[in-house]
């Protein structure tokens, strides 16, 4: 996966990407100004922790994110899968920061800009579409489909029973 | 059946209907395309969005012309929603549901039935093709609805879709909103309030709650405070209703609420504000108390997450200062978050149509007769 080494972009309102800056240990913001015109940054926000004194690529905050919310949630994911996503998330940055795409490509923009925990907000909806989440969906869905037959088969008993 | 279960992942939206005997050539040129529809059916509102991108709501009100005058006069047999209660003197009005389930009591059981059936049909007729597509639905009903509810909706319901689930209505609002896992969702609307702890699998009866008191509750209340302070002012219930829903709130605002009612056929201005805001809170308590049993009987270690991410949604959730309300109560446990969903008409729907068109084709193919 090859990571940038610039990251700080400022949206223009004509929607180009401008290089305002380089760094390490970043969070994505974004946000859409009182105008309209959409605002993208990518700031120097250290993702480190305290204790953490050395800033982490942003690679390695990406996938540690990935790790800590595949985690919590119960759903492991491979170290294959941890890439794919990873790559799949900094394609969509990569085309965001180009102009490729909108700033609506990037999911929960509010949530980016006042949340705390910016990368895991922004990585949770792209993690749900990952891997072993889908099955995880897929076997809800299931289990809803089978309550249904059940009550749709009482539902024909007792039809039959009454005639 | 579990591994009977064989999902094709497509999207339902894009998908056609195989013919059961194979796929030739010929057959395929006649598919019939496939709409899938997620529906919130709500005492008070009933909400429908669809795959091709319909969306309506209306009241839950059917009203049948009373008379071959009134029929001759509105020029059909049926009126649903608004048109049927801005009509109600010239028509049988009828609410088919009561908490947010269809109304079995005795003598209007049939009537209920075909009244949902008609609504449901008129409302279909707006996102569908005549005759063109094969229709497929997922409806949303109360957490805690009885077998025998779902049972007769899903009776009701044969004729009209193709296939048909029946799915909890917060579980439908977390579904479409994303959030599986670590919140609590709260749909406050007329005939119940159903509260719903997401912890990243189906919710079994433990995760969810029911309470028969919500908006329909708050409006009798009002009814009858407003009615023992102002005895000479004269009003309707669905007159109390829409000023709960234009006014209605919870905070400590200052602001004086005065509404025009008549005495004796003369309009006056009646101020209502401590009774409304008396009226509002008396939901608060139990649902308040429904909060803590769900965080209460959680695992300890996940309580903070779930009190993290209380979400509100249904019409109830609009009331002003429900969410600060509501976390003052949090407090007692910790301190939360509450948040009140965009838009909480749509949200059931939205969520019920999310399940609908990620329900794998082949799934819906075990629950057609």
């Amino acid at each position: 996966m090859k990571l940038p080494d610039a990251t700080t972009h400022v949206y223009s309102p004509t929607g180009m990407a401008t290089l305002v800056g380089k760094g390490v240990g970043n969070v994505v913001r974004a946000s859409r100004t009182a105008s309209g015109s959409a605002k993208a940054v990518l700031l120097r926000v250290p993702f480190s922790r305290p204790f953490q004194r050395a800033p982490q690529s942003f690679e390695t905050a990406l996938r540690k994110a990935i790790l800590t919310e595949s985690q919590r949630t119960g759903r492991s994911l491979s170290e294959k899968e941890i890439d794919k996503l990873a790559t799949k998330i900094f394609t969509l940055l990569e085309k965001v920061f180009s102009g490729e795409l909108g700033i609506d490509a990037i999911p929960l923009a509010t949530e980016l800009l006042y949340s705390k925990n910016a990368l895991t907000e922004f990585v949770m909806p792209l993690l749900k579409t990952a891997g072993s989440f889908s099955e995880a969906r897929l076997e809800m869905l299931k289990q809803i489909l089978v309550e249904n037959i059940e009550l749709q088969k009482e539902t024909s008993e007792e039809e039959t029973q009454h005639g | 059946m579990g591994d009977a279960i064989k999902p094709r992942r497509t999207s339902m939206a894009e998908t056609t209907t195989a013919p059961a005997d194979g796929a030739s050539a010929a057959a395929s040129a006649h598919k019939k395309p496939t709409l899938v529809v997620g529906i919130d059916l709500g005492t008070s509102r009933t909400a429908l969005a669809a795959s091709n991108g319909h969306r309506m709501c209306v009241s839950t009100f059917v009203g049948k012309p009373k008379d071959a005058v009134s029929e001759k006069l509105f020029g059909k047999r049926l009126l649903f929603g608004d048109e049927a209660l801005n009509n109600r003197m010239a028509v049988e009005l009828i609410q088919p549901l009561g908490d947010g389930v269809i109304d079995t009591s005795p003598k209007k059981k049939e009537e209920n039935i075909a009244a949902v059936q008609a609504l449901l049909r008129h409302m279909l007729s707006h996102a569908t093709r005549d005759g063109q597509d094969v229709v497929y639905g997922v409806i949303g009903m109360p957490a805690r609805a009885s077998v025998d509810n779902k049972r007769l909706l899903i009776d009701a319901m044969r004729d009209i879709f193709d296939a048909v689930m029946i799915v909890s209505e917060p579980f439908a609002v977390a579904y479409g909103l994303d959030i599986l896992t670590d919140a609590l969702v709260l749909d406050i609307g007329a005939g119940t309030m159903d509260l719903c702890r997401m912890h990243g699998s189906l919710p079994g009866e433990e995760d969810q709650v029911t309470i028969d008191k919500a908006g329909n509750y708050v409006d009798r209340t009002l009814y009858a405070l407003i009615q023992k302070r102002y005895p000479e002012a004269q009003f309707s219930i669905n007159m109390i209703r829409l000023i709960k829903e234009k006014y209605g709130y919870v905070s400590d605002k200052e602001e004086r609420i005065e509404v025009q009612f008549t005495v004796d056929g003369r309009p006056r201005m009646f101020d209502i504000t401590k009774e409304l805001k008396e009226a509002c809170l008396s939901i608060v308590p139990d649902l308040t108390e429904a909060i803590y049993k769900l965080i209460g009987s959680f695992d300890p270690e996940f309580q903070k997450r779930l009190r993290a991410n209380v979400v509100v949604g249904g019409g109830g959730s609009q009331m002003i200062g429900l969410g600060t309300i509501i976390e003052k109560s949090l407090d007692q446990l910790g301190g939360g978050t509450v948040r009140i969903i965009d838009e909480p008409v749509y949200a059931g729907a939205n969520g019920a149509l999310k399940i609908a068109v990620e329900m794998p084709e082949s799934f819906w193919e075990h629950l057609k007769d």
